[in-house]
C-alpha cells in the first residue's frame, strides 16, 4: 500500500512535465544524483516503472555504453552505474521483452557488480530468450557467488534448472547473506520456482523453515494469480499448485474447471488429478471420450503428465480400456503407452483384440512403446488383421520389441 | 600546386571508387567510411612511393597541422612542424625531390565518429636518397585525425614519428596565452555557462577520451564539433554543478605562434540538483589550440590521457 502511494506520488510529481521523454530524463537525473538503493533512487525506479512501456526505449538506450557519448556524455563511471542499474531494474519490472538483448550483453565482467546483478535479475524477469539463456549459463562460472546465484534464479525463471546446484549451495553454505539473497530471489520465481522450492523444502537444509515460508508466499501468489486476467498466468499458476500439494487449493482449482480457456481448465484438472482429486480426474476422463478431437488430444496430454508425475490415474486408465465408449478405450491406450505403464500390459493385450480397429491400433502402439516381450505372440497374430492400419502397427510394434 | 577541391566528385570517379571499394579485401569492422579513409591514406602512401606531391597532398585538408612526435607518444615531447598546408606542401615537395620512398603502410587503428576519425599507421620499408642511391631503413608510427568534407575524408592533423621514448618536454614560448584560455574554460564550467564554455572551442573541434592510455590506439571520440559539445553542455549543466581544480602541467606554442598544445591535470567534482550524490575524478587532459581564426580556440580535447608520472 505504502509502495503504491509512493509510486503514485512519484508519477504525480512529474505531471508538470509535458512529455514522457522529459519525465524519463527527470527520473534518470534523480537516479544519477542518489546512491543506489537510497529511498530517492528507489522512488525514481518506481517512477520509471510507473511510466511503463512508453519509457522503455529511453531506458534501453541508457543501458548501452555507446549512449554516453556526444550530447549524452557522462564522465563519471559511478554516475553511469547508478543510471544503468536503475534503468535495468525498471526494464525488468516493466517486462519490456525487447530489452533482453541489451540486458544480456551487460551481465559480464566489464560491468560493475550492481549493474550485473540488476541486468541478470531483469533478464530473468523478461522470460525465455535463447541468447539470454546462453549468456546466463556462461556466468554460472563467475567467481562471485551472488552473480552465480542470480544467474541460477534467472534461469529458473526461464524454466531451466541448470543452475539449481548454485541455489542449493547458497542455502547450504555458511554465508548467511548469500542465503538471504537466495531466499529473496526464490520468492520472485513465481510458478517456475515451485518444483525447486518444493524439492528444497524437503531437503535437510539449514534454512528449511525459511524455504517453507517462501514456498507459502509463492503459493499465496499463485492462488491470487488464478483470478488473473491473463489466461497464461492462470494456466501456469493452476498447474504449479499441484506441486505444492496443499488441500487448501482444491476449491480454487475446482473453480477453474469452468474457466473460459481450454488450457486453463485442463491445467487445473491435471493439478487436481495429480493430487488425486476426483473432480480433476473425472474432467480429464470426460474429455478423453469427447467428440471434439482438440479436447481429446488435451486429455491424452494431461493424463499422461499426471500419470508420469504421480501415477494417480493408473487404475482408472486400465479400467477405461474396457469402457463402453471406443474413444475412451483408444485414449486410455494412448496414455498408458505414452506414460509407459508396465502394469497395463495384460489389459493392453486384451485391448489389442478390441472390436474397434482404432482401439486395436492404439493398444498396439502402446505395446510397441512399452516393449513387453510377452506380447510378441499376440502382436504376431495381428499381422494379418483385416484392418490394414492395425496390421501396419502390428509390424511396427514387433520391430519395437526387437529393439527392446 | 592547387589545393584539392573536396567538393562534388566526377561521376566516373565515383564509379571508380565503388569499384575500388569492391576490390579491397574485406576486413572485420570495415565500413564504407573506413574504406574511404584507407583510400586517403593510400593516396599519401602512393604519392610518396611515386614521388608525386599532388597525390600525396590529396590526402590533406585545406587546414592541417603536422606535429613531430619526436619518437614519443607523450604529447609533452611533441612540436609543431607545419601549421598550414603551404608549409607542409613545400616540405613534402622538397623531401620527394631528395628521397624516394619504398614503403608499406599498416593501419592498426581506425575509429570513426560522425564526420571525424582517428587513425594510427605504421610505415615500414626504406627511404632512398635519389642522389647517392643510399637507402636507410624506415619504421614510423603516426597518429592521424581526419574529417569528412562532403564525400571525402581528408587529414586535418598528423603526429609524425610516435614512439615510446621518454623524451624531455618540448620548449615553446609564451604559454601564458594558452594558460589564459584554459583558465577561462575552467571558470566557465564553474559558472555553469554552456555558451561561455562552447565559445572557447573551434567550430570543428574534436573531443575524445584517452581511456587512461597514452598511446592513441584505444582512444575514443566523444564530440564532433562545438555544436555537439554545446548541446551536451546545455543538457548537462541543467542539473549538474561542476567544480574544477585545474593545474597546467605543460604548454607549448609553435614558433610561428599559430598552434599550441597543452596538458592539464584536472580535479573534477560534480554535484546534482536531484540529490546529494557527488562524483569526483582526476584526469589528465590534452588540449590543442589554434589561432588560425583570429583568437585562440580549442581544436582538440582528450580527457583521461594516460600520462606517465
Amino acid at each position: 500500500m505504502k509502495k503504491c502511494v509512493l509510486l503514485s506520488m512519484a508519477v504525480l510529481s512529474l505531471c508538470a512535465c509535458s512529455t514522457t521523454e522529459q519525465q524519463v530524463e527527470e527520473l534518470i537525473g534523480t537516479l544519477a544524483a542518489n546512491e543506489i538503493d537510497s529511498p530517492a533512487w528507489k522512488q525514481a525506479v518506481d517512477g520509471l516503472v510507473g511510466l511503463g512501456r512508453p519509457a522503455a526505449r529511453q531506458l534501453v538506450a541508457h543501458i548501452d555504453p555507446d549512449y554516453y557519448k556526444g550530447e549524452n556524455y557522462c564522465e563519471f563511471r559511478e554516475e553511469i552505474e547508478k543510471i544503468r542499474t536503475g534503468c535495468a531494474l525498471a526494464l525488468g519490472r516493466i517486462q519490456h521483452r525487447a530489452a533482453s538483448a541489451t540486458l544480456k550483453d551487460r551481465i559480464g565482467t566489464a560491468y560493475t557488480r550492481a549493474e550485473r546483478l540488476a541486468c541478470i535479475w531483469s533478464t530473468g524477469e523478461l522470460g525465455m530468450d535463447q541468447a539470454a539463456l546462453d549468456a546466463l549459463k556462461v556466468q554460472l562460472k563467475d567467481e562471485d557467488p551472488s552473480i552465480r546465484l542470480y544467474c541460477a534464479v534467472a534461469l529458473v525463471k526461464m524454466d531451466d534448472t541448470t543452475g539449481a546446484a548454485q541455489i542449493t549451495a547458497a542455502l547450504s553454505g555458511g554465508d548467511a547473506e548469500l542465503a538471504r539473497q537466495a531466499l529473496a530471489q526464490l520468492e520472485g520465481t513465481n510458478y517456475f520456482g515451485v518444483p525447486l522450492l518444493v524439492a528444497l523444502s524437503q531437503q535437510p537444509l539449514p534454512y528449511q523453515a525459511q524455504i517453507r515460508e517462501v514456498l507459502e508466499k509463492v503459493k499465496g501468489q499463485l492462488i491470487g494469480q488464478l483470478e488473473a486476467e491473463d489466461p497464461t498466468l492462470r494456466m501456469h499458476s493452476a498447474r504449479a499448485l499441484s506441486k505444492v500439494g496443499d488441500p487448501s487449493v482444491y476449491r480454487a482449482l475446482a473453480e477453474l474447471l469452468k474457466d473460459p480457456s481450454n488450457l486453463v481448465r485442463f491445467n487445473a484438472a491435471a493439478s487436481l488429478a495429480e493430487m488425486d482429486q476426483a473432480e480433476g480426474i473425472d474432467f480429464l476422463f470426460a474429455a478423453l471420450q469427447d467428440t471434439d478431437p482438440i479436447l481429446r488430444v488435451n486429455a491424452v496430454k494431461f493424463l499422461t503428465e499426471v500419470q508420469r508425475a504421480s501415477g494417480a490415474v493408473q487404475s482408472q486408465l486400465i479400467a477405461a480400456l474396457r469402457h463402453q465408449e471406443p474413444l475412451a478405450r483408444s485414449g486410455a491406450a494412448q496414455v498408458l503407452g505414452l506414460a509407459l505403464v508396465r502394469e497395463a500390459v495384460p489389459a493392453l493385450l486384451e485391448a489389442a483384440q478390441d472390436q474397434e480397429a482404432e482401439a486395436r491400433c492404439n493398444a498396439l502402439i502402446a505395446l510397441g512403446r512399452i516393449r513387453p516381450s510377452e506380447a510378441r505372440a499376440r502382436i504376431e497374430q495381428l499381422l494379418g488383421d483385416s484392418d490394414e492400419t492395425v496390421a501396419y502397427y502390428a509390424e511396427w510394434a514387433l520391430k519395437q520389441l526387437g529393439q527392446g | 600546386m592547387s589545393i584539392p577541391n573536396p567538393g562534388p566528385v566526377f561521376t566516373m570517379k565515383k564509379f571508380a571508387l565503388s569499384f575500388a571499394l569492391l576490390a579491397l579485401p574485406a576486413l572485420a569492422d570495415e565500413t564504407p567510411e573506413t574504406l574511404l579513409i584507407r583510400q586517403a591514406l593510400d593516396s599519401d602512401k602512393f604519392g610518396h612511393r611515386r614521388g608525386e606531391v599532388d597525390l600525396a597532398l590529396a590526402a590533406f585538408a585545406p587546414r592541417v597541422v603536422v606535429y613531430a612526435g619526436n619518437r614519443s607518444a607523450d604529447p609533452r615531447a611533441w612540436t609543431v612542424l607545419h601549421e598550414d598546408r603551404e608549409s607542409l606542401e613545400a616540405a613534402v615537395a622538397q623531401d620527394l625531390r631528395a628521397n624516394r620512398y619504398d614503403i608499406e603502410r599498416l593501419v592498426p587503428f581506425i575509429h570513426v565518429r560522425g564526420k571525424q576519425a582517428m587513425v594510427t599507421t605504421v610505415d615500414s620499408g626504406q627511404v632512398v636518397d635519389r642522389q647517392s642511391g643510399a637507402g636507410r631503413p624506415l619504421r614510423t608510427e603516426r597518429l592521424w585525425t581526419f574529417a569528412k568534407f562532403e564525400d571525402k575524408w581528408l587529414a586535418t592533423g598528423v603526429v609524425l614519428d610516435l614512439g615510446a621514448e621518454p623524451l624531455p618536454a618540448a620548449q615553446g614560448s609564451a604559454p601564458a596565452q594558452i594558460a589564459q584560455v584554459l583558465q577561462e574554460e575552467e571558470a566557465a564550467w564553474e559558472k555553469g555557462s554552456a555558451s561561455a564554455i562552447a565559445g572557447l572551442f573551434d567550430e570543428n573541434f574534436m573531443g575524445g577520451d584517452g581511456a587512461g592510455q597514452l598511446r592513441p590506439d584505444k582512444w575514443v571520440l566523444l564530440f564532433s564539433g562545438a555544436e555537439e559539445l554545446e548541446k551536451w553542455l546545455e543538457k548537462r549543466l541543467q542539473r549538474t554543478r561542476y567544480t574544477i581544480d585545474r593545474q597546467l602541467i605543460h604548454a607549448y606554442m609553435s614558433p610561428a605562434g599559430g598552434e599550441a598544445l597543452a596538458l592539464t591535470r584536472d580535479q573534477v567534482r560534480a554535484t546534482y540538483e536531484g540529490g546529494p550524490a557527488t562524483h569526483e575524478l582526476e584526469r589528465a587532459v590534452l588540449w590543442t589550440l589554434s589561432r588560425q581564426s583570429g583568437s585562440w580556440k580549442i581544436t582538440g580535447m582528450f580527457y583521461r590521457l594516460g600520462l606517465p608520472e
